[in-house]
């Protein structure tokens, strides 16, 4: 009886710690955000009543919602690729395995040990419309923060640098498992550069592409920083994606039950995008 | 069935240590026993040095009052407000004001109504004008009014345009630190070339100014306007007494909505901004407040608004690239009514922090320290924040500073010149009604709504916000 008493404690007590955490800093929030975002709460963060579905209606029926969920989509969709691009190209030009090649690695890795905040005010200062070396560089006087279009290509080249050493680093490590015998065959069949790409490689870095479209994607989504630092969601609003309006709900005009009922329409959108992913990842991953 | 009652135990006593925070949890029953006395003891020890440490860390000896105040000034401007505190504290010994810096202005209100819905507040915290409103209502903040009366501070030689910003219901509810006011800044060298060496003196005159630049290929733009958008915008209102919300700008009590469409100047202002705009006279610099100061700093822009706090930055930054001229922030157009500016800055708050009166002497013994003549000379000559004491300006240090930077004259002109600074608009929804609004006038300078439009939309939104505001607050 005692045995099978201790029997069915004993692996909830190994799990003990880890719930205590994950309830502290995972769980506790989450119920919280819900009960939030379905009541009243005054700017001291304290829930007043419970208000219903008001906080959503509030929000569906708010045009900036709308154009902020449109941005942010039109950040991800048209930055992952670019990252995955990106991380691939540089990928394939350090994987030679005749040729050690450790320094262009590091170099190409480099940009993932500059914090976001850094990065952002470098290449803030790059953009710069008087003082910027990429004006200076194209010989054109563009104000980079003056429309919402030129403001979105500096948030895009800043992130995709800023994770051009992430990806790297994940697609060379999906290049080097790779095994040697599959290109030796290949080039006993006297297939070229292209096609050993196309028809070798590509397909057995699948998994890892895949891997690094759904980080990509998620972290697409996320994109906080540099809008913060680069353009506070300007210009008139026009690069203010979900996760800075949260931030703005939340922390400057303290409307926390808009602020939460936003978060959790983002949370189930990135719950749905996860989701698809995983049924397309059927489809087109290659495993070995 | 031993190893796993052994399993289990070592399970609970990592829990147990993780939680307690000490991991000295080896050893037998006995062992603990022993050592748990010597243990209290090395504890008692512990706490000892520490608050030794702290003690000698701020100073805190005998029967001081320690007064903790939240602090929000970063920078140069920062480290000499604090400067004053420290020489507050080394002058004498009944009381000690311990700073704690908290991050912006709003991270401290945010904080702070966080610590105080459990009473855990500081004593005293600096909060920018324009959380006013949110402090006021916030039902934890000892009217400053309170202090004055029962420790008989005077403030008579107070600059009272500067004071009724703080003034609602009669009550003055904070004490003015560090008090900064708009004004215009301009390329005197330029300028003097096209005769107006004063300056503009109107929203005309800066149009024209604008277009002489460019005709004659003296600048490449006229105004960097996007230096301090907010203010370009309220200020012509404050200027004519024109109200952002109602129930007298919610001065007379809380606003229940925004007036800013119910006459025609909110949209003339909109209008003359926009006009700017299409005929090419502001800089071409984007939106952002960094890049619009550099357009001016450079020479890009000869003409921007900014507040007076950034005059030594501006010197600092031009570096006598040319000669750099201040003059009073502008009216709309030559005829129309001027009661001067309202302010921006920060000051000082009492919170009802559970504490009782105990500390108020303290407290009215550090405000008589703050307002002093001396000390606001201080805080002046080596900020450029105006001194709320007219007094100050005779100390030695601000004559010397006023023969070197010049410009600081007009700083003092635009306070006394302000008749109307306790106009400038109150309501809790003030940061994001401001941030409404600038946005809209950034879509408007983007073509995508008329000044009427922005206007109106600012006013749905604001609205809404107010509602939601008075709602549940």
């Amino acid at each position: 009886m005692k045995n099978s008493i201790v029997k069915k404690i004993e692996p909830y007590l190994y799990l003990l710690p880890v719930f205590v955490l994950f309830g502290m800093f995972v769980f506790y929030p989450l119920v919280r955000t819900v009960v939030m975002s379905v009541s009243s709460v005054n700017t001291m963060g304290e829930i007043v009543k419970f208000a219903g579905i008001k906080n959503f209606q509030r929000l569906f029926l708010s045009q900036e919602f709308w154009r902020n969920l449109k941005t942010t989509f039109t950040f991800a969709v048209i930055l992952v690729p670019f990252q995955l691009f990106i991380g691939l190209l540089m990928a394939l030009l350090a994987d030679n395995r005749k040729r050690k090649s450790g320094t262009i690695r590091v170099i190409f890795a480099l940009p993932m040990s500059i914090s976001y905040a850094c990065g952002s005010m470098i290449w803030m200062l790059m953009f710069n419309a008087n003082t910027g070396i990429i004006n200076y560089l194209l010989g054109r006087q563009i104000s980079w923060t003056g429309s919402r279009g030129s403001a979105m290509v500096m948030i895009l080249v800043t992130t995709c640098w800023l994770t051009a050493g992430m990806n790297f680093i994940y697609t060379l490590s999906g290049l080097q498992s790779v095994p040697d015998e599959l290109y030796e065959c290949s080039r006993l069949e006297g297939s070229n550069y292209w096609q050993t790409v196309r028809y070798i490689t590509l397909p057995l870095v699948t998994p890892t592409m895949f891997f690094l479209l759904i980080i990509n994607t998620i972290n697409a989504f996320q994109i906080f920083t540099q809008v913060k630092m680069m353009t506070e969601g300007g210009p008139g609003g026009g690069t203010t994606v979900l996760a800075y309006s949260i931030y703005e709900s939340a922390f400057i005009s303290n409307r926390w039950g808009n602020a939460c009922a936003q978060s959790l329409v983002f949370f189930v959108i990135l719950l749905i995008m996860s989701a698809i992913q995983f049924r397309v990842e059927k489809k087109g991953v290659f495993y070995q | 069935m031993k190893r796993k009652l052994t399993g289990i135990s070592l399970a609970i006593m990592m829990i147990i240590s993780a939680v307690a925070g000490c991991g000295s949890s080896s050893g037998s029953q006995e062992d603990k026993g022993e050592a748990s006395a010597p243990s209290s003891q090395q504890a008692s020890v512990n706490e000892n040095k520490e608050t030794a440490q702290a003690a000698s860390g701020q100073e805190a000896a005998g029967d001081r009052v320690n007064l903790v105040l939240w602090f929000g000034l970063s920078g140069q401007a920062g480290e000499i407000v604090q400067q004053a505190i420290q020489n507050y504290n080394d002058s004498q010994d009944k009381v000690y004001v311990e700073v704690q810096y908290q991050g912006s202005y709003e991270e401290s209100l945010n904080k702070l109504k966080t610590a105080m819905r459990t009473k855990a507040g500081p004593d005293l915290v600096q909060i920018y004008e324009a959380g006013t409103r949110t402090m006021i209502d916030s039902g934890f903040v000892i009217p400053m009014q309170t202090i004055i009366d029962a420790y008989g501070i005077d403030i008579s030689g107070l600059e009272e345009n500067l004071l009724n910003y703080y003034v609602v219901d009669g009550k003055l509810y904070s004490m003015p630190l560090n008090t900064s006011v708009p004004v215009c800044y301009y390329n005197k060298t330029v300028l003097s070339q096209i005769g107006y060496e004063d300056g503009p003196k109107s929203w005309d005159d800066i149009g024209d100014i604008s277009q002489k630049v460019i005709d004659q290929g003296l600048a490449e733009s006229g105004i960097a306007l996007c230096s301090n958008l907010a203010w370009c915008f309220e200020q012509p209102m404050v200027q004519q007494r024109y109200p952002m919300v109602d129930n007298d700008n919610g001065r007379a009590g809380r606003a229940t909505r925004s007036t800013l469409a119910d006459g025609t100047l909110a949209v003339d202002i909109a209008a003359k901004f926009q006009e700017f705009v299409t005929k090419g006279y502001t800089a071409n610099v984007g939106f952002t407040v960094e890049d619009n100061r550099a357009a001016f700093w450079s020479g890009n822009a000869v003409i921007m608004m900014d507040s007076s706090g950034s005059i030594r930055a501006s010197l600092e930054a031009i570096d006598g690239a040319y000669e750099l001229g201040v003059c009073e922030f502008p009216g709309l157009t030559k005829d129309a009514p001027n009661g001067g500016v309202t302010l921006g800055g920060a000051s000082i708050y009492v919170c009802d922090n559970g504490k009782g009166d105990a500390k108020n002497e303290a407290i009215a013994d550090f405000m008589k320290y703050l307002i002093d003549p001396e000390t606001q000379g201080f805080i002046f000559a080596n900020t450029g924040y105006f001194p709320i004491t007219s007094a100050a300006l005779e100390q030695e240090a601000v004559k010397e500073t006023m023969k070197e930077y010049p410009q600081y004259q007009v700083v003092i002109d635009t306070v006394h010149n302000s008749p109307n600074m306790g106009f400038g608009a109150l309501y809790a929804s003030l940061v994001d009604g401001r941030a409404i609004y600038v946005d809209y006038l950034e879509k408007m300078f983007l073509g995508e709504v008329t000044p009427k439009e922005c206007i109106e939309r600012s006013v749905q939104e604001i609205d809404t916000l107010i509602e939601e505001y008075n709602e549940i607050n």
